[in-house]
């Protein structure tokens, strides 16, 4: 088998527990994005557009829909001769196995997976960012800059950075100082958890872990970059421009569907030459009856609208009957609005039923701030007729 | 060990190279083996047929992007070649085009030569996004590494690279294109079946060039100004 340059290992076996009800069922990076994608076609597609070929997916908490939304991994052209895209969930060992204890320790429980494709480099990403990157850029700038280790960064607004992990550079982009959640942050780099490791190193790091430390953490963050840190090995950040989002909170979520509404969004989708591919829901085209009033919104195969919507992402499959509204909302697959009902600042989970005349999100509590909050209604479940869910309440 | 590496998008990097095989070539010395299906497809070496190697070398290059010009007799051929899964060039972007001969577009033109072909395929090279390519044919049983040439040829700023290789036999019962080259290896001197055989170095009639080089211009000039079609080997020459 040809050895490969550059292997990606995709951490996607997260639950994603501020996402709540959205990820009962399901992995964080299965959870269903911008009317057509799950969060993992994004790290993905980037990974085929950049010309990565061989990815391992690190599955744990509920892999199943994940496993067979991967399948073969045609979708996104990674079907391939050698290497392709793997499914990685833990396993029995010679002496016994564990789950996966952290993002480290599950590319230690992988060394097998790497050794077999023998990399120069290894590059780390989540599942659940979402973005358009050229890793091969990265691994260029990583291999001028003769770097160990590159860390993918993004400047955020000085007044965020408590929120972030923050790299201190120098003025050839070295990293000299990490700092976690830092209250009083000495730069504004953020760390965008996307890594490329020199395989040889990582592999050295993360054995010695594993092996001396039996209480360890498994974590990259806790665990392997302090101690290649304070071992002096070469980290540098490589600065990221466009658009980037963690969508691991409701608000998060709900903020990155409006930023691809408009007509230049934030989020370039169009591109033809950097496709976010997907698995194809095999729908017919949408539907807009006579009635219908559809503004600045995204609206999915398989769509029928009778109703009124208004800046808001609709996935494949949903029905908005008459007189129904929705505003400023995130509708999953197979949903159906029945007539009369309102919704507004909403996310709507999957094979949801909005039974007439029901309200959601429409009034506040009468003790609520102005602060705008979103309400979540889980999948599978049956809102009844005339019921009143108010701004900021979780169902499901 | 070979590596399959990660590339940067365009400039020197072999994703920015597509390759044209061309399938139109004189297979009459094989007599009975090509009575029914082209030189391409002639079985070889217990397991291949001829058009496994320049494919396998193509891919084994970090080529993605592969046409197969076609001309005659290719029942067989596509038969063998399929949708390229063998070749991993089953692919959702780039992969193996099948492209058909000229007389498929224009019955009623007579064959006067390959570029035809071309021709009558060009919308795929225009639509390519690559800016290089590799044009050769099924004839030569080797195993060649595009990625030297190519490099060779970004950094040397060719025209166009032939590769050739030198023989110190030459067999009366094929024909050879022989090359003449300068100390720094410029060709100066190109002969299509010669007499006598006067360069010791033969073309292996596979060509590195920019893709919408003057070839491209030329061949499109010679279609719709002359009328004259050439053949691949010879319209080489003629730019040099």
């Amino acid at each position: 088998m040809p050895k490969e340059e550059m292997v990606a290992m995709l951490l996607a076996g997260g639950k994603g527990t501020r996402l709540g009800v959205l990820t009962n069922n399901i992995a964080k990076p299965a959870v269903p994005f911008g009317a057509e994608y799950r969060l993992i076609d994004f790290p993905l597609s980037n990974c085929t557009n950049s010309g990565i070929t061989t990815v391992g997916v690190l599955t744990q908490y509920k892999p199943l829909v994940l496993n067979s939304y991967i399948g073969s991994g045609s979708s996104w052209d990674l079907d391939r001769h050698n290497g392709g895209v793997t499914v990685l969930p833990p396993y029995v060992k010679e002496g016994g196995g564990s789950w996966y204890k952290g993002t480290a320790d599950a590319i230690y429980q992988n060394i097998e997976f790497l050794d077999i494709h023998d990399p120069e480099y290894v590059l780390v990403l989540s599942g659940d960012h979402i973005y358009k990157m050229d890793y091969a850029e990265m691994l260029n700038y990583h291999k001028e800059k003769n770097a160990d280790i590159t860390i993918g960064v993004l400047e955020v607004p000085w007044k965020e950075t408590h929120r972030f992990g923050i790299m201190n550079t120098n003025q050839e982009q070295k990293i000299i100082e990490f700092q976690e959640k830092p209250e009083n942050a000495k730069n504004n780099l953020a760390s965008m958890g996307i890594y490329i490791f020199n395989w040889e190193y990582l592999r050295k790091y993360l054995i010695e872990e594993a092996e001396e430390n039996e209480d360890s953490a498994g974590d990259f963050g806790h665990n392997i970059i302090p101690k290649m840190m304070a071992d002096n090995l070469n980290f540098y950040a490589y600065t990221f421009e466009g658009y980037w989002k963690d969508v691991g909170t409701i608000e998060s979520y709900w903020q990155a569907h409006m930023d691809l509404l408009g007509e230049e969004p934030e989020l370039e989708l169009q591109d033809r030459n950097w496709i976010i591919y997907s698995v194809n829901p095999n729908r017919p085209p949408q539907y807009l009856s006579e009635d219908a009033v559809v503004d600045n919104s995204m609206i999915n195969k398989g769509t029928q609208i009778m109703g009124t919507v208004k800046n808001s992402v609709l996935f494949f499959g949903v029905k908005v009957a008459q007189d129904a509204v929705v505003e400023d909302s995130v509708i999953l697959p197979n949903t159906r609005i029945n007539s009369g009902a309102k919704i507004k600042n909403s996310i709507i989970g999957r094979n949801v039923i909005v039974e007439k005349d029901s309200k959601i999100g429409i009034e506040k509590e009468k003790e609520a701030s102005d602060e705008l909050k979103i309400t979540v209604i889980g999948d599978d479940e049956v809102i009844p007729e005339a019921s009143n869910i108010k701004a900021g309440m979780v169902v499901g | 060990m070979m590596m399959t590496p990660v590339y940067k998008k365009g400039g020197a990097n072999m994703n920015n190279v597509m390759a044209i095989i061309n399938n139109a070539l004189d297979e009459s010395f094989l007599d009975k083996l090509t009575g029914h299906r082209s030189l391409a497809s002639v079985p070889f070496g217990a397991r291949y047929r001829l058009i496994d190697f320049p494919l396998s070398n193509l891919v084994n290059s970090g080529i993605t992007n592969v046409g197969l010009l076609l001309q005659t007799k290719y029942r067989s051929l596509m038969d063998h070649i399929g949708f390229g899964k063998a070749w991993d060039l089953d692919r959702k972007r780039n992969g193996l085009f099948i492209l058909p001969p000229a007389h498929i577009y224009q019955a009623n033109r007579a064959y006067k030569g390959d570029l035809q072909n071309f021709a009558s395929n060009i919308d795929y090279i225009k639509r390519s996004n690559q800016e290089y390519v590799i044009i050769g044919s099924p004839n030569i049983v080797a195993n060649i590494d595009y990625r030297n040439a190519f490099k060779y040829h970004v950094e040397n700023e060719n025209d166009i690279t032939i590769i050739y290789r030198e023989l110190n036999v030459f067999r009366r019962d094929t024909t050879y294109t022989v090359i003449n080259t300068d100390d720094n290896d410029r060709i100066i001197d190109m002969k299509v079946d010669p007499k006598n055989n006067f360069y010791k170095k033969i073309s292996l009639q596979r060509y590195i060039m920019k893709k919408n080089c003057s070839w491209i211009l030329l061949m499109t000039a010679f279609l719709k100004e002359n009328g004259i079609l050439l053949k691949m080997r010879l319209l080489v020459i003629w730019i040099i």
